[in-house]
C-alpha cells in the first residue's frame, strides 16, 4: 500500500481524530494567534506532502477567498466602535471589522489547506473502513464508483478518439456535440455491463448473511500513544472552550480574557499542528542515519 | 462421487418460443476437468448458468439439478457459495477499487471474521501469485490479471465446483494459457472440479478429462475428450472446425489411430499416418498483388510522453488496396498505437504517414461504438452525421447489412447481440462511412470458429472491392489462413512482412499449431487446411446461412399535438419576461448597491419574477401526452416518516443550539441541520438491505455524473452532473435520486479533494434529485422544455441557494446578517445561471436517450 507520507500510514482513527481536532478548533473559534498557528500549520504540512510548487498553486485559489473575506466584512457587517473612515454611501468602515475580515479568512484559507491534506491523507479505502460499519451498502457503492469512475473516463477516451477519424476542423459546438453524443454511448455501454457486476456480487454470496467488514490497517503502538495524545489534547481544548479561556470578541470592541491556560493551550495545538510534519522529519532521520552507517 | 447430477433438464426463455435447454442428461465427478464445446447461441452459457441458482436466468425451468446429492434450490445461500462462476469479462465481474478488497469481498460476504479473512486472502494471494500486487488498485491491472483475480476472489471462498464461462475470451492468447495453466494446477493440486466452455479448445481439451458438445439445446455427446473426437468424426459435425488442430487432421481421414488432442500427439500422428501414405504435394499459388499504395509509412517515431521512451521506433510499413495485412504481436508492443497512428488519433512525432483514402476503424471493444436503441436507428444516425440525404438511407443500409450479414439484426438492440454479430454490426458501421482503408484491431476476440469464418467471408468481399485492410491481432490461425502478408510488430518496428507461408515456416515458436504438426513432413504447411490437403483429407466447410430479406421499414415519428396560440402567446412572453429579468438582474449585481441596504429588497423582488416567469412558462408549454405515464410512486411509510423526521428534527437543533450553544455557530447549527435532513435517507436505504442489483445500478449513475464531470473537460463550467441526477430521480424515483445525488457529490469531493462544502453540496444535489423524483410524471413528460425549466430553478434556487452562503456561514460567525447572505448569494448568481443553462441543454439533448435507456435496464434488472 503506498501511503502518501509516515502520517497517514498511522491507524486511521488516528488520522481522523487528528483532523477532527484541528479542523474542529480552526472552525470554532475566533482567536487570531490560534488561526495563526493553524494556518502556519497546515499550510506547512502542505508543502510537506505536495512540494513548494503544489503549495503556491493552491495558494493562490485560497488567496482569492481570502481577498474576498477581507473585503466584503467590513463593507456589511455593522459593529465596532473604532471608525476608521466612511465609505462613500454613507456606512462605516471600523478598525474591528477589518481585523475581523482578516482572522476570519485567515480561518478560511486554513480549513480550506486542512480539507486538502486530509483528502491526501484518509484516502477512500481508510474513509470507507472508518463509516463501513456504520453504512455497510453505501461504503460498497462507494468503493463501487471509485472502481468505475476511471473505467469510463478511459471508455469515453476511447469513443471519443473513434469521433475524431475522418473528421474535418471542428467548430465547438460540433465538438460539444460529439461530447454528449460520446457520453451517451458511455452511459450505455455502462449501464449494459453494470448487470453483469450485480451477478458477480450475488454469484459471491451478496446478501447471504450479514457482512463483515475485513480491513488491512493494523492497530500498533505508535497509534495508541497518537491516541492517547490526541485524546489529552482535545479534552485540554474542550475544557478551554469551556471556560472562554479561547476566544476572542471583536465587537464592540477588541477585547479577549487571556489567561495562564490560554498560552498552555496553545502550546498544546501548536504541537498537534505540527504532529505530523515531526512524524515525518523523524522518519527521515532514521533512514538518513541508516544509510549512513552502510 | 457425484457433484452435479442434472435430469432431464429443459430451459425456455421468457419472451422466446423455442426451449433453450432440451432433454439435459448429465453427471459431473468430483474432480473432473470438464469441458463443454458448442458455438455461440448453443445453450452452454444457459447450461452453466443453471447450476448456480442465482445467476439462473429468467424463465421455465423443468427437470432437476441435484448438487451433492440434494436438489439445488433446496441448499441456501452460504452452500450456494461452494459453486464458484466466472464470466467472461474480467472487467465486468471486479466489484471493489483495491484488489485485496476484492479478493475479501466474498468472504465479507459470508460473514467470516477479520483473522479468517485475512489468513484466506494470504494464502489465496500467494498460491495465484498475486502478492506483488495485493495493494494495487484495479484499474492498474492488465486484462489476464483481472481475470486471474475475479478466479482467485472465488477460490478465496473454498468452492467446491469452479464454472467458468468462457473466461479467456477477452484475453490475448499469452495471458490465455497461464490463465488454463492456473485452472489445471487448481484442478490437479486442489482437487477443485472445473466445468468451463469455451472457443479455444486447443489447451483445455489437453487438460480435461472429459468433455461435451452442445449443439442447438442439446447435449449431442458426453464422454472422454477422444470419445468426442470419435463421435464428431462420424458425424461429420460442424463443431469440428472448433477443435484442436491435432483433432482436425486427424479426422480428416480414415485411419486407426487414437484421436491426438495435443501438438505433441498431432505429430505423432502424423508421422505414423505419412509412413504408409503418400504425400500430396502442396502448391501454392502466390497471389501477387498489385494495387494502388494506400498506406506509406516512413520513419515515423512516437510516444506519449516527452520523458518516456519510444513506443514505435522508425516505423516504415507500406500498405496496398486489395490486400489484408496482418501485423502480429505481443501485448503492449504498440501495435494498437500503430493503428492509432495510422488513423489519426496520434500524430507522430518524427516521420511522414502518407494515406491513399479514407480510413475506417473497428476498435477492440466495438459494443462501444452503438449508442441507440436498434441497430438501425444507429446505422441511420451514422448516415445523418455525413449529411446523406435521407432518400438514400435504404439502399445504403440494404448493401452494408447484405455484405456484413446483419439483415436479421437490425430492429435488434446492439446490446442484445452475441460477439460475433456485434463485431459484423460495427463493422457495418465502420462501412457505412466508405473508407477506403479499413483498420481492425483484434477483430476475432471472443468468436467462435463459425463466426471467423463468415467474418473472414466479408473480409474477402471487401478485399475484391480494392479495399486495403490491416488487422492487428493476436491470433495466429486467424492470419495464416485469411492474410496475404504478415508482419511480426517488435521493438517499435514491423521488420518482416511476408506471406503468410515464409514468414510462418521461418518461425519457430511463433507460428501455427498445424505448422508445428507437421513443419518436419512440410514446412510450409501453415493452415489446418494445408496440412489436411498434404496427407489428402477432406476439407470441413462450415455452411455460412445467409438471411437475404430486406424490408425497408420507416420510424413511425409521431410529432407532438400543436399548441394553442394563446398558450403561446403566453409561452413566449412569459419567457421573454423571465430572461429580461435575469439581465435587469445581473445588471443590478452590484456590491455597492445592496451594501446600502435599499437595493436587496429590489433584488429579492426580481428574482421572485424571475421564477414566476419561468413556472408560467412552463406551465403554457405543459401538455398532456399519449403515453403510459410511469408508475406513481408511492409514498411509502418509511418516506412520510423520514418526511416527519426531518421537520420534527430540524426546529429542535435550531431550538437547542440556540439556547444551550453560543449562537455564533451557524456553521455547525446548519451542519447539524444538514445531516439531520441528509441521515433519513441513508438510514432508509441502509435499513432496507438493497440488493446487488440496486446497488451497483446507484453506483453506476454516481459514477457516470462524476466521470461526466471530468469528461467535458473542453467546458470548465459545463457540467453534466445535475443532468445525470434529474434524469435519476426521473427514472428511478425520489428516493434514489438523493441516493445518487448525494452520493455523487461526496465521492466527487473525495476525487477532487475539496472544503468544507462538501455537506451542503451533498445535501443540494440530493435534494434536486428528490424533487424531480417527486416532480416525475410532470417532468417526464417529454416536453423537455419542462424539464429544462425545471433545470433552471433548481440550479438558481436550490442547488445556488444552498452551496453559495456556505462561505458566509464559515467566516461570518459574528457578524451574521441577511445581507451578507445575500450578497454571497449574489455572488455566485452568474455561476448558478450557467450551471443551470448548462444542465437544461444537457437534458434537452440528452434526456431522452438516457430516460429510454434506464427504462430498458429497469426491465431488465427487473426493477
Amino acid at each position: 500500500m503506498r501511503n502518501k507520507d509516515e502520517f497517514s500510514s498511522y491507524h486511521p482513527i488516528v488520522n481522523f481524530g487528528f483532523f477532527a481536532i484541528v479542523i474542529g478548533l480552526t472552525m470554532l473559534t475566533t482567536h487570531p494567534l490560534f488561526i495563526t498557528i493553524s494556518l502556519i500549520g497546515s499550510i506547512a504540512y502542505y508543502i510537506n506532502l505536495n512540494g513548494k510548487k503544489a503549495t503556491a498553486f493552491m495558494l493562490k485559489f485560497a488567496f482569492v477567498l481570502f481577498a474576498l473575506t477581507v473585503l466584503i466584512n467590513p463593507i456589511l457587517a455593522k459593529g465596532g466602535r473604532t471608525v476608521l473612515f466612511y465609505f462613500p454611501w454613507g456606512n462605516s468602515a471600523t478598525l474591528e471589522s477589518v481585523l475581523y475580515g482578516i482572522t476570519a479568512g485567515g480561518m478560511m484559507v486554513a480549513v480550506i489547506t486542512w480539507f486538502a491534506c486530509l483528502f491526501e491523507c484518509i484516502t477512500s479505502d481508510k474513509i470507507m473502513y472508518l463509516f463501513g460499519r456504520l453504512i455497510p451498502s453505501l461504503s460498497l457503492v462507494i468503493s463501487m464508483i471509485l472502481r468505475f469512475v476511471p473505467r469510463f473516463k478511459s471508455q469515453f477516451k476511447t469513443v471519443w478518439d473513434l469521433q475524431k477519424i475522418n473528421a474535418e476542423a471542428q467548430t465547438k459546438t460540433d465538438k460539444i456535440k460529439t461530447a454528449v453524443r460520446c457520453f451517451s454511448a458511455v452511459i450505455s455501454w455502462s449501464l449494459e455491463n453494470s448487470i453483469d457486476v450485480a451477478d458477480s456480487m450475488k454469484s459471491r454470496g451478496f446478501g447471504s448473511n450479514k457482512r463483515t467488514f475485513y480491513n488491512v490497517y493494523l492497530f500498533r503502538d505508535r497509534d495508541k500513544t497518537a491516541i492517547i495524545f490526541l485524546l489529552c489534547s482535545g479534552f485540554l481544548f474542550v475544557t478551554g472552550g469551556i471556560s472562554n479561556a479561547i476566544s476572542w470578541n471583536f465587537y464592540p470592541t477588541i477585547s479577549n480574557n487571556q489567561n495562564s491556560l490560554t498560552f498552555v493551550i496553545l502550546t498544546v495545538f501548536f504541537a498537534v499542528c505540527i504532529m505530523p510534519i515531526i512524524i515525518n522529519k523523524k522518519e527521515c532521520r532514521k533512514w538518513k542515519y541508516s544509510k549512513l552507517k552502510i | 462421487m457425484e457433484i452435479f447430477k442434472i435430469e432431464n433438464l429443459n430451459f425456455k426463455y421468457q419472451n422466446q418460443a423455442e426451449q433453450s435447454l432440451r432433454n439435459i442428461n448429465l453427471s459431473i465427478k468430483q474432480g473432473d476437468f470438464f469441458v463443454i464445446c458448442g458455438n455461440s447461441g448453443s445453450g452452454k452459457t444457459t447450461l452453466l448458468r443453471s447450476l448456480k441458482q442465482t445467476l439462473t436466468p429468467n424463465g421455465e425451468q423443468t427437470g432437476t439439478i441435484l448438487f451433492e446429492g440434494k436438489k439445488l434450490t433446496e441448499h441456501d445461500l452460504a452452500t450456494q457459495t461452494q459453486i464458484g462462476f466466472v464470466m467472461q469479462s474480467p472487467e465486468n465481474q471486479i466489484v471493489t477499487d483495491k484488489v485485496w478488497h476484492e479478493l475479501a469481498f466474498g468472504l465479507e460476504n459470508l460473514g467470516l471474521d477479520n483473522k479468517t479473512i485475512r489468513q484466506r486472502c494470504s494464502e489465496t494471494a500467494t498460491f495465484f501469485g498475486i502478492e506483488k500486487w495485493y495493494y494495487k488498485n484495479v484499474c492498474d491491472l492488465s486484462g489476464g490479471e483481472k481475470q486471474l483475480l475475479c478466479i482467485a476472489s472465488i477460490m478465496a471462498m473454498h468452492p467446491k465446483v469452479l464454472i467458468l464461462d468462457e473466461p479467456t475470451a477477452q484475453l490475448d492468447p499469452i495471458s490465455a494459457s497461464e490463465l488454463f495453466s492456473i485452472l489445471g494446477k487448481i484442478n490437479r493440486e486442489l482437487g477443485t472440479t472445473i466445468i468451463l466452455s469455451e472457443h479455444r479448445l486447443e489447451e483445455p481439451l489437453a487438460l480435461a478429462n472429459k468433455a461435451a458438445v452442445m449443439k442447438s439445446g442439446e447435449l449431442s455427446c458426453v464422454g472422454s475428450v477422444e470419445e468426442v473426437g470419435e463421435f464428431l468424426k462420424k458425424q461429420n459435425d460442424q463443431m469440428f472446425s472448433a477443435m484442436p488442430t491435432a483433432m482436425q487432421i486427424w479426422g480428416s481421414v480414415e485411419s486407426k489411430i487414437d484421436c491426438p488432442i495435443s501438438v505433441k500427439d498431432g505429430r505423432e500422428f502424423l508421422l505414423k499416418y505419412t509412413k504408409n501414405h503418400q504425400i500430396n504435394p502442396l502448391i501454392k499459388t502466390n497471389t501477387n498483388c498489385v494495387g494502388a499504395e494506400m498506406i506509406n509509412i516512413k520513419d515515423v517515431c512516437f510516444r506519449y510522453e516527452q520523458n518516456e521512451p519510444n513506443i514505435i521506433r522508425s516505423l516504415d510499413f507500406k500498405a496496398k488496396s486489395g490486400e489484408i495485412v496482418c501485423i502480429l504481436g505481443g501485448n503492449g508492443s504498440g501495435k494498437t498505437t500503430m493503428l492509432k497512428l495510422i488513423s489519426g488519433i496520434q500524430k507522430p512525432q518524427q516521420g511522414e504517414i502518407n494515406l491513399g483514402g479514407k480510413i475506417g476503424l473497428l476498435p477492440q471493444n466495438p459494443q462501444i461504438m452503438f449508442l441507440k436503441n436498434t441497430v438501425k436507428e444507429d446505422l441511420i444516425d451514422t448516415l445523418k452525421q455525413q449529411k446523406i440525404v435521407s432518400s438514400e438511407w435504404d439502399s445504403r443500409i440494404e448493401k452494408i447489412a447484405k455484405l456484413c450479414n446483419i439483415i436479421g439484426l437490425l430492429n435488434r438492440n446492439p446490446y442484445d447481440l452475441s460477439g460475433g454479430e456485434i463485431s459484423r454490426t460495427a463493422l457495418a458501421k465502420v462501412l457505412l462511412k466508405s473508407p477506403d482503408i479499413l483498420l481492425l484491431d483484434e477483430p476475432t476476440k471472443g468468436l467462435d470458429a463459425p463466426f471467423k469464418k463468415a467474418f473472414a467471408q466479408i473480409l474477402y468481399d471487401l478485399k475484391k472491392q480494392g479495399k486495403c485492410i490491416i488487422i492487428v491481432s493476436h491470433d495466429i490461425d486467424f492470419c495464416a489462413n485469411y492474410a496475404d502478408r504478415c508482419g511480426m510488430f517488435f521493438d517499435g518496428r514491423v521488420d518482416t512482412v511476408a506471406t503468410p507461408t515464409e514468414f510462418f515456416s521461418q518461425n519457430n515458436f511463433y507460428t501455427t499449431s498445424a505448422n508445428r504438426i507437421a513443419r518436419e513432413i512440410e514446412p510450409t504447411a501453415v493452415t489446418t487446411d494445408d496440412v489436411i490437403k498434404l496427407i489428402g483429407g477432406k476439407i470441413n466447410t462450415p455452411i455460412i446461412e445467409k438471411e437475404t430479406e430486406f424490408q425497408p421499414q420507416t420510424i413511425p415519428q409521431t410529432k407532438p399535438q400543436q399548441l394553442k396560440t394563446p398558450r403561446k402567446i403566453g409561452a413566449i412572453v412569459s419567457g421573454l419576461c423571465a430572461i429580461a429579468t435575469l439581465i435587469v438582474g445581473a445588471y443590478q449585481t452590484d456590491f455597492t448597491k445592496i451594501a446600502n441596504g435599499s437595493i436587496s429588497n429590489t433584488q429579492l423582488i426580481l428574482c421572485g419574477i424571475f421564477l414566476v416567469c419561468m413556472i408560467l412558462c412552463g406551465a403554457f408549454l405543459y401538455r398532456k401526452q399519449e403515453r403510459k405515464s410511469l408508475k406513481k410512486e408511492k409514498l411509502k411509510k418509511r418516506t412520510v416518516i423520514s418526511i416527519f423526521f426531518i421537520l420534527f428534527l430540524i426546529p429542535l437543533t435550531l431550538f437547542i443550539s440556540t439556547t444551550l450553544l453560543d449562537k455564533k455557530q451557524y456553521y455547525i447549527t446548519a451542519l447539524l441541520v444538514l445531516i439531520e435532513c441528509m441521515l433519513p435517507f441513508f438510514v432508509v436505504f441502509e435499513k432496507r438491505k438493497p440488493k446487488a442489483r440496486e446497488l451497483v445500478l446507484v453506483a453506476t449513475l454516481c459514477a457516470i455524473a462524476i466521470a461526466g464531470r471530468a469528461m467535458f473537460f473542453m467546458l470548465p463550467q459545463v457540467k453534466p452532473v445535475m443532468a445525470v441526477v434529474i434524469i435519476t430521480g426521473i427514472a428511478l424515483g425520489s428516493e434514489k435520486g438523493f441516493m445518487v445525488g448525494a452520493v455523487t457529490m461526496l465521492v466527487s469531493n473525495m476525487i477532487f479533494s475539496q472544503g468544507p462544502w462538501t455537506a451542503w453540496q451533498m445535501f443540494a444535489m440530493g435534494l434536486v434529485g428528490f424533487l424531480a423524483g417527486l416532480f416525475r410524471n410532470i417532468l417526464a413528460n417529454r416536453s423537455k422544455i419542462i424539464m429544462c425549466i425545471f433545470a433552471v430553478i433548481s440550479a438558481i434556487v436550490v442547488y445556488g441557494g444552498i452551496v453559495n452562503p456556505v462561505s458566509v456561514l464559515v467566516w461570518g460567525s459574528e457578524t451574521l446578517n441577511l445581507k451578507m447572505i445575500i450578497a454571497c448569494y449574489l455572488t455566485g448568481f452568474p455561476l448558478d445561471v450557467v450551471h443551470g443553462i448548462s444542465t437544461a441543454v444537457f437534458l434537452w439533448f440528452g434526456a431522452e436517450p438516457m430516460l429510454q435507456k434506464l427504462e430498458r435496464v429497469k426491465i431488465k434488472y427487473g426493477i
